[in-house]
């Protein structure tokens, strides 16, 4: 009996736990589907250690522009439409790339896709005039973690190259708006 | 018998040379063996640790591998996490001596403390920012890896670059066998081959431009004169 405590005990992990403790609520108003939580990492609770469904290989939330230091809030516009290229250490990518909804937000579920890491990663925007978009690279691997904002959170620090962005915000880079409305997508 | 060693202090000492004490349990053991790394100054923008570090940075040190706060072997970089910046407790430094003086590499930056002299935008000093690798990073890179297995190292380092290499260094009895000028008993290459457990999976085959890079550096290849870390650029090529 004791024996089968110390087994049960043993499976919290106190780490994740932490961290999704320090997610905080859900935003009223939006539901738990494919938009909530935008810019936070998915994978602690849709990953191997929670399980929620659906379980998540790779997620995460795409925003138009660096943290701007001179905007309250750092200006965090989420571009829908963005398209995400990845392929593994075997070479191999998902059936169909996964592209951002109106929150920013985008998403593979292990049976989509479970891929071998490390893993190569592009982002390709959406530019008006330009059916093929704006394709940037990732400049490392991601090594392990599935979650994008598991390393890219926020600003800027000595630990993070803050949020996942398209383009700084110069004179001729797009001009991305935040949504008026963002509703989840169908089925989620 | 002494029971095993419960707190190991090492320290960098000259350019090099690391000194490792062991403090023990049970009858009193205190030991000083001194070990040797292959010789590094941070300051020297030609050296060729410099690629070698920017190999591993590149494919080691990622925010979510060996660029994580709390792994071992803790790697640093323009790629992945920096070094903490500035020293804590110098918020109030006035004078470049406060932070080592001439030759440390680090200078007083007035309302931030201790820096790296390098970061000259320290608001470009983040992962992907401005402000590329550091010279104190590099260093920190450098012991991080001479200190995973100290004594190992000393022995795979001092018998491949040959006598001389390594002052007071018993090469008689320490270079006996073929395994002692072997960089595969480190684990830090086997686990890049795979041949250990190794959580990030394979990084390189045996003979691959960034194994060749590593295993060149560990047996002193590099520091012959007029020899260029020629693998460690092919790799960085590819990335």
């Amino acid at each position: 009996m004791a024996a089968s405590c110390m087994l049960l005990a043993s499976c919290a992990n106190p780490v994740p736990d932490a961290y999704i403790e320090d997610l905080g609520e859900e935003v009223p108003g939006v539901p738990q589907s494919d938009i909530h939580r935008p810019g936070q990492p998915c994978l602690l609770c849709h990953g191997p250690y929670k399980g929620v469904e659906p379980e998540m290989t790779v997620a995460g939330t795409i925003y138009g522009y660096p943290f701007d230091l001179g905007v309250k809030g750092g200006d965090p516009i989420p571009v829908e439409g963005v398209i995400i290229e990845l392929s593994d250490s075997f070479g191999n990518s998902p059936p169909e790339p996964p592209k951002t909804n109106c929150a920013g937000n985008f998403y593979l579920t292990k049976e989509q896709w479970n891929p071998a890491f490390p893993l190569r990663v592009a982002v390709r925007y959406p530019v008006p005039g330009d059916e093929d978009g704006e394709r940037v690279s990732m400049g490392t691997r991601i090594s392990r973690d599935g979650s994008c904002a598991g390393c890219h959170t926020g600003r800027p620090t000595q630990g993070s190259p803050g949020w996942v962005y398209c383009t700084q915000k110069t004179a001729d880079a797009p001009v991305f708006t935040p949504p008026e409305t963002c509703t989840p997508s169908e089925g989620d | 018998m002494n029971r095993i060693a419960l707190s190991m202090a090492l320290t960098a000492a000259g350019f090099g040379a690391m000194v490792l004490t062991a403090s023990c349990l049970g009858d009193t053991a205190n030991a000083t063996v001194t070990t040797a790394c292959v010789p590094f100054d941070p300051l020297d923008s030609d050296d060729a640790f410099v690629s070698v570090s920017e190999v591993l940075e590149r494919r080691c040190a990622t925010l979510d591998c060996h660029g994580a706060i709390a792994r071992p072997l803790r790697l640093y970089g323009n790629a992945g996490l920096r070094r903490p910046e500035p020293d804590l407790g110098t918020e109030n430094c006035v004078a470049n001596e406060e932070c080592g003086g001439a030759g440390s590499g680090r200078v007083c930056k007035q309302g931030i403390g201790c820096i790296d002299a390098a970061i000259t935008d320290y608001a470009q000093y983040y992962p992907g920012g401005a402000i590329g690798t550091t010279p104190s990073e590099r260093r920190d890179n450098w012991a991080a890896i001479c200190g995973i297995e100290p004594e190992l190292f000393t022995v795979v380092y001092c018998c491949s670059a040959g006598e001389g290499a390594c002052n007071g260094f018993d090469y008689a009895a320490s270079c006996a066998e073929p395994e002692d000028y072997d960089p595969e008993r480190l684990t830090l290459v086997r686990k890049a081959r795979l041949r250990e457990k190794h959580k990030g999976g394979l990084i390189w085959n045996e003979g691959d431009d960034g194994d060749v890079c590593l295993t060149s550096w560990i047996v002193g290849a590099y520091n012959q004169p007029g020899v260029e870390p020629q693998a460690c650029i092919q790799e960085l090529q590819k990335l």
